[in-house]
């Protein structure tokens, strides 16, 4: 299937110059490249949760779930355990995901289930018209902070590496073809993975021409070592002025979530589980 | 396939569209008539007790069991729905046949279960209710059932 085939008759309400589209347009390519290399697009489930990101789903003809807002994540990790065969991508948006949703990230994380995570990190919360979010630089003056916040924000990515993530990326919406790479390296990572993208909301938080001065493109970086992608992640604190490193940060292949559940429950009870069971039975 | 927490269309496609959301809004309230008829398959009011006493406790939830205990003792009945929206009708008045004193357990201080007996429009003649944080003991209970079927 070519990518055109990917669109639907929903109207576009994205306004124009938004982050958003390079997430889109990176998304159809990669959809269209898995496609061809032979994953049914009927195998394929996204996720959104709730914010101007999730109209993603929206624009896309494959099987979505629009989900509540900070709660892409369950949603997404449920379609999975309830199928594993199938590939889950979920979109959310920092105020999302990185808010009101962030535990559900963690323990995400922390299970290494095998779902994609990709955040919209436009760190401004555009449609509800521009208050911070946890990923709002110091000083931030938005819709909620008129005289800028008093508080630092929190670098996703650190807490994701804590977490348990086993692979992170950050990219942005400027730069359609790492997106592309990084997207397509996160769905088929067997675990659960993280890309971060700095995408610009345009009409709230332009920031277009800071990251733009700011971007590098990591080399001769190993993804398998822990503090080196840990020190990179440090790098840049989305707060102070700093490099701002972009592509893969971490990988590492571990056993997931379904991995060890569905062997647990596939393993013979033993006679331990089965005199419990026998115990239930009679006093119940 | 396409799930969606805002409102859409038929496809699945968020709308903000008033004409169609009016007819979806229609769609939807005519899912709880066929719900209703499928709830009729189910067990879903229990009746305990003394079946053909004229006394009957209603309750829900964790009050059962001291409701069916005492029930046991005094030789009267319990009504406990198990569902209460699309509320079992039928089966809750034919649990009520031969009752003609219902007394309303309830752990709130608002009487939740009495007020939605009101609203569709059955009678209850008292009230039992405890807020302040802790169960019915058996021995309060049987007091304050005591004191209302005097």
């Amino acid at each position: 299937m070519s990518q055109t085939n990917l669109g639907t008759y929903a109207q576009n309400t994205w306004c124009p110059g938004c982050g958003n589209f390079a997430i889109l347009n990176a998304i159809k390519m990669v959809l269209g490249e898995l496609n061809a290399e032979g994953v049914p697009l009927e195998n394929i489930v996204l996720v959104s949760g709730i914010g101007c990101h999730a109209k993603i789903v929206d624009y896309l003809n494959v099987n979505s779930f629009y989900s509540i807002h900070g709660r892409a994540v369950p949603a997404a990790e449920g379609i999975k355990l309830a199928n594993p065969d199938v590939k889950v991508i979920g979109f959310a948006g920092d105020g999302d995901a990185y808010g009101e949703g962030i535990e559900h990230l963690v323990f995400a994380a922390k299970r290494n289930i095998d779902i994609t995570m990709i955040i919209h990190n436009n760190r401004v919360y555009g449609l509800t018209t521009g208050q911070y979010t946890p990923t709002s630089p110091l000083s931030f003056r938005g819709r909620s902070t008129p005289q800028g916040t008093a508080e630092l924000p929190i670098n996703p990515l650190e807490i994701m590496l804590a977490s348990g993530a086993t692979y992170l990326a950050r990219g942005t919406s400027h730069g359609i073809e790492l997106l592309k790479k990084i997207f397509k390296e996160a769905i088929l990572h067997k675990g659960f993975s993280l890309v971060d993208v700095l995408q610009v909301c345009v009409t709230y938080f332009n920031m277009y021409d800071y990251y733009d001065k700011r971007v590098y493109e990591l080399k001769d970086h190993n993804s398998q070592d822990y503090y080196q992608a840990f020190n990179k992640i440090r790098e840049w604190d989305y707060d102070k002025d700093a490099p701002i490193a972009l592509g893969t940060f971490y990988k590492k292949e571990i056993p997931t979530f379904e991995d060890r559940f569905f062997l647990k429950k596939k393993s013979k009870m033993t006679d331990r589980d089965l005199k419990i069971r026998e115990l239930l039975k009679r006093s119940i | 396939i396409k799930v969606n927490s805002y409102e859409h269309d038929e496809y699945g496609i968020t709308t903000e569209d008033s004409k169609q959301t009016v007819l979806m809004q229609d769609k939807r309230m005519q899912k709880e008539k066929y719900l209703q008829e499928e709830l009729e398959k189910f067990e879903t009011v229990k009746v305990y007790g003394n079946r053909d006493a004229s006394v009957s406790l209603l309750c829900w939830g964790s009050n059962k069991g001291v409701c069916v205990e005492l029930a046991e003792r005094l030789g009267i009945k319990v009504i406990q729905p198990l569902v209460l929206w699309p509320f079992p009708t039928e089966q809750f008045q034919s649990a009520l046949s031969g009752v003609k004193k219902l007394v309303c357990v309830e752990s709130n201080a608002t009487g939740q279960l009495t007020r939605l007996m009101k609203m569709l429009g059955f009678n209850v003649d008292g009230q039992i209710l405890k807020y302040d944080g802790r169960p019915f003991s058996f021995d309060e209970l049987e007091a304050r059932t005591r004191g209302i079927l005097k």
